[in-house]
């Protein structure tokens, strides 16, 4: 479904990609995982179209993302949820969400989409009409998430999901991950927190300084000794 | 626009005003407080809504005034058409203004709308046989208008009183609409993280686009007004920085992104500068510097955001922002 085919990014003279490539098939969890500065979240920001590549390409199903700006990208179901969670602190949970529907043709689904998304986090629910900043870290990345489906994403981008979460909010995170790419949204999670992306992903990639350095299955990936070694800390 | 009926009734008590018989001296203050109104609402959408702070507003007041100047001088159509023409012009020309500076965020963009603005002032000075350089245009005479049979007295303020109510309520009605508006909501989430905005798939360039026109057609209004009232337009009555900084300074000791800020700053910033500069003989400006100072480091949501905030329960403020289904 997404093929990202040598990638050469730079933020100006400091190159952060060097010729990623890596693919997403359809209804797949895909890991990209990578210490800091790999060029992980540089990989994000050019498929949603903040970032220019210097050579390469993204691909949607045979069309070039590389020259679309960010609403044209989201608007063909490529949607980011960025780290850090970046909600509008000032707004309400609700309002949070019925931003994510933002264009056209996620409009007529708001009411449906939102129904989902409580669903899918109850706790949602009852804080609707809290203001987002007021909310836990979990709560928050849970609006972020929640806020990415709105736009009803074939391709739901995750960076850094777990990040700063208390670990019983990384299991649930992780839970409801699962629960989502069952449902059918394909989904490509950026994580540091490399045993619990690859533990749910079916297929990973590790990136090193700007590189696919190893790929294969999750499982694979896990009981390899390089990773085992670098990121496990085994 | 949530609620239409305040607003009527504001305006119609607007409009009696002059029928309490003030003096013509406290009709002028208060046609100045509403242009100030205006102008400085003006920058209140773009800059207090969508926190894209602007120091080149005055290229768009510019561009309104010159506009009537030039309709009125060369062709011969009245000021209250040139008005609306100017509001029209300062509109066109923000596109393309906006198209390029948008490019730029934050600083940078505040810096770019500042260069924009010399721009348009050397264009002004220059552009001779367009604008009459340095020496400006002057309405020596109004042409008679009639409404209803019965002739407007030019001599009198009333008229342009009652025209500054009408421009003043336009900037303040169309700031409320956009905030209940779907639109609004875009230039909160874009005022809060535009990083966000993007991966939410907000057009952020268009929403900005929009919202820089709808400011440019109100100051281009409010420039219109200006060569109206004052029958006098030159590059340094309405190019010059420190009108681009007037307006800043209404709308953040106002209230930065309130309804009701700018006609709150306005007031309070004319007023006492009518009475520093009759008083003191002081610079007003000096006089506006301070204030701004006071206003950022005790009440940085302003004189109407702090009101509005002691008003409405705590939680008030943030549910205003309203979707719609």
């Amino acid at each position: 479904m997404l093929a990202v085919e040598g990638l050469e990014v730079a933020y100006g003279n400091v190159t952060a990609l060097w010729d990623a490539a890596f693919d997403v098939g359809e209804r797949e969890i895909v890991a990209l995982v990578g210490g800091n500065g790999a060029g992980k979240t540089t990989t994000l920001k050019t498929i949603s179209g903040l970032l220019r590549p210097r050579r390469g390409a993204v691909r949607l199903d045979g069309e070039d993302l590389t020259r679309l700006p960010p609403a044209a990208v989201v608007a063909r179901g490529v949607v980011q949820v960025p780290e850090g969670r970046r909600l509008f602190a000032e707004m309400t949970v609700r309002d949070n969400l019925l931003l994510g529907a933002y264009h056209r043709a996620a409009r007529p689904h708001q009411a449906e989409r939102l129904e989902r998304v409580f669903e899918i986090f109850p706790r949602l629910r009852e804080r609707a009409g809290q203001v987002a900043g007021t909310l836990s870290g979990g709560e928050q990345q849970m609006v972020a998430i929640g806020r990415g489906l709105m736009a009803g994403p074939r391709l739901l981008m995750l960076d850094e999901p777990s990040l700063g979460l208390a670990p019983i909010m990384v299991e649930e995170m992780l839970r409801v991950i699962e629960e989502i790419a069952r449902q059918g949204v394909t989904v490509l999670l950026v994580e540091q927190n490399t045993e619990h992306a690859l533990a749910i992903a079916h297929r990973g990639f590790v990136l090193e300084s700007g590189r696919v350095v190893l790929s294969g299955s999750g499982r694979e990936l896990l009981a390899h000794p390089r990773v085992r070694e670098a990121y496990l800390g085994l | 626009m949530r609620r239409a009926a305040p607003w009527v009734a504001a305006i119609a008590a607007a409009l009696l005003v002059p029928f309490a018989g003030p003096g013509s001296f406290v009709l002028h203050v208060l046609i100045l407080v509403l242009m100030w109104t205006t102008l400085g609402a003006a920058w209140n959408v773009l800059g207090g809504l969508a926190g894209q702070v602007s120091f080149g507003h005055a290229a768009l007041v510019g561009v309104g005034a010159y506009t009537t100047m030039i309709l009125y001088l060369k062709l011969g159509i009245a000021p209250w058409w040139g008005m609306l023409a100017g509001g029209a012009a300062a509109a066109l020309v923000s596109l393309p203004i906006g198209l390029l500076c948008f490019r730029l965020r934050g600083p940078y963009f505040s810096l770019a709308t500042l260069a924009v603005a010399e721009i348009v002032r050397l264009v002004a000075l220059n552009f001779e046989s367009l604008t009459n350089g340095p020496v400006g245009f002057l309405i020596t005479a109004l042409p008679p208008l009639h409404l209803g049979g019965w002739a407007v007295n030019w001599e009198s303020k009333t008229p342009f009183y009652v025209a500054a109510v009408l421009l003043a309520a336009a900037a303040l009605v169309s700031t409320d609409w956009v905030k209940g508006s779907r639109l609004g909501a875009y230039l909160v989430a874009i005022r809060e993280d535009e990083d966000a905005a993007e991966a939410v798939g907000i057009d952020t360039v268009r929403v900005k686009v929009i919202t820089l026109a709808h400011s440019a057609f109100l100051a281009g209004l409010g420039g219109g007004f200006y060569a109206f009232y004052f029958r006098y337009v030159d590059p340094d009555a309405v190019c010059n920085i420190g009108l681009s900084m007037e307006m800043v300074f209404i709308a953040m000791v106002g209230g930065l992104g309130t309804v009701g800020g700018p006609l709150v700053g306005a007031t309070f910033l004319t007023a006492v500068a009518e009475v520093v500069r009759g008083q003191l003989g002081l610079g007003h400006l000096v006089f506006y510097g301070l204030s701004m100072m006071l206003v950022i480091r005790f009440m940085p949501e302003g004189i109407w955001g702090r009101v509005h905030r002691l008003l409405t329960r705590p939680r008030g403020a943030a549910a205003d922002v309203a979707l719609g289904g």
